[in-house]
């Protein structure tokens, strides 16, 4: 491959990862920072440090073979660096969407704010164990499939991957504004189950009543008949 | 102790980073008053290896709702 592709091909999954960083690290559950994709980049440096000075005859005795294999890692330790932060994204962003929809007991308590039904959700996320859900799944799967590889930048396909998870990030990050904002309708659907709910009790009780009534009539009549 | 020659240094590899733990988090706070680099990582706010993997592993196994 020649230089100036790997290059940019290494630009742009440099720049995707930072796009991924700065996100994880305002939806990690504990504003925390995940320092391993940095040190996968430091490698990045050093490799293409590595290639440039013999590129630039800075060292000699260098030949093509040298210069490409540190092209070569430096591409697969800038992969490492986006796998490495879309893994912790991606489990960042299923704890946002779990916390959202089925809080913690610790939350519910602290916030006053109950769990939605499934029902709930499939009334108003229409989408969500459909699209969202599966989507989510196999982001996380995948991905950690991707960081158990050895290595890393073997594959061919590698930059296309990285965009194909970069876009199914987007649509999980659009996912979870569209709960954000979905969230007065799931509590309306919640008041309006709860008082359906609550009317249906009441009618039940009502027809028991009237049953119960019903039976002692007729008892009743049934006692205080002709008799023979 | 001498410096090396910096054309000498191109092969060698950078120091190893190691294993983040938590007696690495109690001293970067304790040192954080000298550190020069983000208040994210000063003020001990980054992931462990050993917290990240429980973290991890227990979300992950969370079903979804």
């Amino acid at each position: 491959m020649p230089h100036e592709e790997i290059l940019s091909k290494i630009v742009e999954i440099h720049q995707r990862t930072k796009a991924l960083m700065i996100l994880a690290e305002e939806i990690d559950v504990r504003f925390n920072t995940f320092l391993q994709p940095g040190n996968e980049q430091r490698h990045v440096l050093e490799h293409i440090m590595r290639a440039q000075a013999a590129e630039l005859g800075i060292l000699s005795g260098k030949d093509e073979a040298y210069i490409e294999k540190n092209y070569d890692k430096a591409l697969g330790h800038a992969y490492r660096a986006f796998f490495d932060t879309a893994d912790w994204l991606g489990w960042a962003l299923r704890k946002k969407i779990s916390d959202i929809l089925k809080p913690s007991s610790r939350k519910i308590i602290s916030d006053l704010i109950k769990p939605y039904s499934n029902e709930c959700i499939m009334a108003c996320l229409p989408n969500y164990y459909s699209e969202i859900r599966p989507k989510l799944e196999h982001l996380n799967r995948d991905i950690a499939a991707i960081r158990a590889r050895k290595d890393i930048g073997d594959s061919d396909n590698l930059l296309t991957e990285v965009t194909a998870y970069s876009d199914t990030i987007q649509e999980l990050l659009d996912f979870i504004e569209h709960i954000t904002k979905s969230i007065p309708a799931m509590e309306e659907w919640n008041k309006r189950n709860k008082r359906t709910t609550r009317r249906k009790r009441l009618w039940d009780i009502i027809l028991v009543l009237i049953g119960v009534g019903f039976g002692a009539l007729l008892a009743w009549l049934k006692l205080s008949g002709p008799s023979d | 102790m001498k410096l090396r020659p910096w054309k000498d240094m191109i092969d060698v590899d950078m120091p190893t980073m190691g294993p983040i733990t938590e007696e690495i988090r109690k001293q970067t706070r304790e040192q954080a008053a000298r550190y020069r680099g983000g208040v994210r990582v000063s003020t001990g706010r980054f992931w462990t290896d050993a917290e990240y993997k429980k973290y991890r592993d227990k979300v992950l196994s969370t079903p979804l709702p």
